[in-house]
């Protein structure tokens, strides 16, 4: 690893809407000792769902301009969110590859004041967590393990693909995230369609399949034995918690499954007290799992 | 460029990525996609999005609703043996669409408001109050770039579209308006 040092770049959902992610997120950093910047003048990535799908060289650009930030703060950037770093890992790779599709972009950017040369590297915060800090140290860290939770995992679509840009784990069977919730002494489960879409990205055009996609993923996850959801993207977050009681509308069973970041299971782990993480912004409680784990 | 001529480039652009006859219809693509299965894959069927537009005939996809379906989960690009960059192509489509002014509302509104904020979510004192009971600073208050994204928005297709989704939205009342009063006539 290089002694490049890391721009946060959080992106637009967490810090408004989630800000007990970034709280979880701080204080895992904190804790494993990882130095970032927070750095002026970042726009909206933009949002893989929306911008792109109207105009993806304006998005293109957007991108670029957001790595040519961090490029002039002398950083490289690391995301918590899939959405944003998929769009920024995407562009950053492809602009890295390819001089002349460079020199097209620049050219907008240069109405701008900006210029990217294309150095920046670009990393999801799992990725981090799992290739820098290391799942063994993830596990010496571990004061409380969480032997009696049984979790779901949901990886999110936008930190695996398209895998030949974002290159972080098996595209269609990744094990990460599962490894590093077994690291804190969980047991996962597997359940079908664990692959799919949680169904965030139909939501412009048809808010009610949305729902409906996360609705069965929930089942699903129950029916395979999961006592609580475990998951690392914002996106992911607004259908599985803000959404949960709608998607589960129509479902029989209208149990609620408790839902966290995987950094704020780490931080119980490591021995962080939970008035810390701000449990009670979550929207389904998760007050049933933490007796049981503390 | 007029729409077949754009739909043209789009087919070559596909034909110079992949092997114009290498999308051999298995339709792993759409046992692949969440929302094929799910709402059926007469509504949705990305592998016919592949072939009309290798045909040339994708012109009439582009003003069909489910064009729009697609949740960007990028699972036909990833499953595809033959490696056809379905989700891509199906943006390039949708991208297409918008220079019509045919673009859903909500992708509409959240893109002015980056445009216009820098962010796809508007910062709201109902945020800073949850980061203050976090103990989080409030979200500064700069202009987060939006100033450069207008600039980059005008220096590309982007503006234009976001133009043609609101002269449509215009003729389209129009349209309507006369027909209610034909109507009553």
């Amino acid at each position: 690893m290089d002694d490049t040092g890391w721009a946060l770049y959080m992106g637009c959902v967490i810090p408004n809407r989630l800000p007990y992610m970034e709280v979880a997120m701080r204080e895992t950093l904190q804790h494993f000792e990882i130095e970032t910047h927070d750095v002026d003048g970042f726009s909206c990535c933009p949002n893989p769902l929306t911008l792109p799908h109207i105009d993806h060289h304006a998005a293109l650009a957007i991108s670029a301009r957001n790595l040519a930030v961090a490029e002039k703060a002398g950083l490289n950037i690391l995301t918590p969110c899939n959405g944003c770093f998929e769009m920024l890992k995407g562009a950053a790779v492809c602009l890295a590859d390819d001089k002349e599709l460079r020199e097209e972009v620049n050219g907008i950017l240069a109405k701008t004041g900006h210029e990217y040369k294309g150095i920046v590297k670009v990393k999801h915060f799992i990725q981090l967590l799992f290739e820098d800090i290391g799942l063994g140290t993830v596990a010496e860290s571990v004061v409380q393990p969480l032997t009696d939770l049984t979790a779901a995992v949901h990886v999110g679509c936008h930190i695996l693909r398209p895998s030949n840009l974002l290159n972080v784990d098996d595209a269609q069977r990744p094990t990460i995230l599962h490894q590093l919730v077994r690291a804190l002494g969980a047991k996962t489960v597997q359940f079908p369609d664990e692959m799919d879409c949680c169904g965030y990205g139909t939501r412009p055009a048809d808010r009610d399949l949305a729902l409906k996609m996360a609705g069965i993923k929930i089942e699903n996850m129950k029916r395979a034995g999961a006592e609580a959801l475990v998951l690392i993207c914002p996106a992911c977050t607004l259908q599985f918690d803000l959404m949960q009681r709608l998607a589960l509308r129509d479902a029989e069973d209208k149990t609620p499954l408790p839902v966290f970041y995987y950094p704020e299971l780490l931080n119980l782990a490591v021995g962080i007290p939970p008035q810390k993480l701000g449990f009670e912004q979550h929207r389904v409680k998760v007050d049933p799992i933490l007796a049981k784990l503390i | 460029m007029n729409i077949d001529e754009h739909l043209e480039e789009i087919s070559s652009k596909l034909a110079k990525r992949v092997d114009t006859k290498s999308c051999f219809a298995c339709g792993t693509c759409v046992a692949a996609c969440p929302v094929s299965r799910l709402i059926g894959s007469e509504t949705y069927h990305p592998r016919r999005v592949v072939k009309a537009t290798l045909e040339g005939e994708a012109t009439t996809l582009l003003e069909e609703p489910a064009l729009w379906l697609c949740t960007s989960c990028h699972a036909c690009l990833e499953h595809c043996p033959q490696k056809v960059p379905v989700s891509e192509l199906i943006k390039d489509l949708q991208n297409l669409a918008s220079s019509m002014g045919i673009t859903p509302d909500d992708i509409v509104a959240e893109v002015e408001n980056i445009l216009a904020t820098g962010w796809a979510l508007a910062p709201s004192d109902q945020a800073n109050k949850k980061r203050t009971e976090l103990g989080l600073p409030p979200i500064p208050l700069d202009d987060r770039g939006s100033k450069d994204l207008q600039t980059i928005a005008k220096a590309t297709a982007l503006l234009e579209r976001l133009e043609k989704v609101k002269q449509r939205k215009v003729q389209e009342a129009q349209v309507a308006a006369a027909a209610e009063e034909g109507g009553e006539v």
